[in-house]
């Protein structure tokens, strides 16, 4: 992993945990940084320099949703979270929550194919 | 090995070796969320599929028609009040158990058509209005930006109503909905019409595989939104756990 990709995974978790009680640490099915293709889990990675974020289902069926910037992806993990709430500051832009509501991808493939 | 040589490979592997297989790699989970599979009979239930990411993986072969008997299914908006529901899974999932046993206790795996001896599962109150009310909003034409705003009037904050609308989009995409043997394909087999916005019910099917025998017969739904939504809206409230068998 390159530097620039560790210090942005340190934000988004630095970032998430400012508004978690406890820490992040709770939240054990969710992954900064890192894609886990097994059952019941979610979180955010890196692909083509944007951010995505992942959910799988109990039958390992993945939805991915992005591209998006740091700033963005901080906000739509605190929506994986429900905590968005206490994100207001990061709300998306027209833009990104139209990107939130239509993109939605199940295969890293599909990503390729359409965003360029 | 391309995918087809490692398909033809797995195939002709002894159900022991498979479940060994399995049961060492980084998806274990495929036999060991499952504990009615065992190496006598992983054969019948794991199948090796091409993954979100491209490569060969490991996953269930699930029952076909989203797991419904296709002759119970219909359209939730037959359904009206509150019910009861229950889901083993997470946020992410569109499906889950509704109803009761006369008893009082929730459907058991067997009746489900789940592999495995018990589990913990999520449970609460489905109301059953409030959702075919948002339903109605979020699939009627119109921009994002009115449909927000009626849900709004509903009662639905704003940032789940955004949620709902993601939700809805992703539902239509889903493998039960729009890939192979999907719920529609077991609703053709019993010559009905159904209204689909609302999403589905029926009963769980039998689902037999190898010595393991499963009843079927549990309420099931199939909503537009997923778990972790239909909790963030209030359409599901209540919240709880229950230990099935």
């Amino acid at each position: 992993m390159d530097n620039m990709l560790n210090e942005e995974i340190e934000i988004i978790k630095s970032k998430l945990n400012e508004n978690i009680e406890g820490n992040m640490e709770v939240y054990q099915n969710f992954h900064v940084g890192e894609f886990l293709e097994i059952p019941n889990q979610c979180g955010c990675f890196k692909r083509n320099s944007s951010w995505y974020t992942y959910v799988t289902d109990e039958k390992n069926f993945c939805t991915f949703s992005g591209p998006f910037s740091l700033k963005g992806i901080i906000y739509a993990c605190s929506k994986l979270l429900h905590i968005s709430k206490k994100f207001n500051k990061y709300r998306f832009t027209k833009e990104e929550l139209e990107i939130y509501i239509n993109n939605n991808f199940h295969s890293f493939n599909e990503i390729d194919n359409n965003i360029k | 090995m391309e995918l087809r040589e490692q398909k033809i490979a797995f195939n002709n592997m002894s159900s022991e070796d498979i479940y060994n297989l399995v049961k060492n790699s980084s998806e274990s989970w495929a036999v060991e969320g499952y504990d009615l599979i065992t190496p006598d009979n992983a054969k019948d239930f794991v199948k090796i599929i091409t993954n979100s990411t491209g490569k060969t993986s490991f996953n269930l072969e699930w029952p076909k028609y989203g797991g419904y008997e296709p002759i119970t299914i219909s359209s939730i908006d037959d359904l009206s009040g509150k019910i009861p529901v229950s889901r083993d899974g997470g946020d992410g999932g569109y499906t889950m158990g509704f109803g009761k046993n006369k008893d009082g206790t929730y459907a058991n795996n067997s009746q489900r058509a789940i592999p495995k001896g018990s589990a913990d599962v999520n449970t609460g109150t489905f109301d059953i209005d409030l959702y075919k009310s948002s339903v109605d909003i979020v699939t009627s034409e119109g921009s994002m930006s009115s449909k927000i705003q009626k849900l709004i009037e509903l009662g639905i904050d704003d940032e789940f109503a955004e949620d709902m609308i993601k939700d809805f989009n992703n539902w239509k995409t889903r493998p039960e909905i729009a890939g192979e043997n999907n719920i529609s394909e077991g609703i053709a087999l019993s010559r009905k019409s159904i209204e689909s916005k609302y999403g589905y019910y029926g009963n769980a099917a039998e689902w037999n595989v190898g010595n393991v025998k499963m009843s079927g017969g549990a309420g099931q739904m199939n909503t537009i939104y997923s778990w972790g939504t239909l909790k963030q809206s209030g359409i599901i409230s209540d919240i709880g756990k229950a230990v099935i068998n």
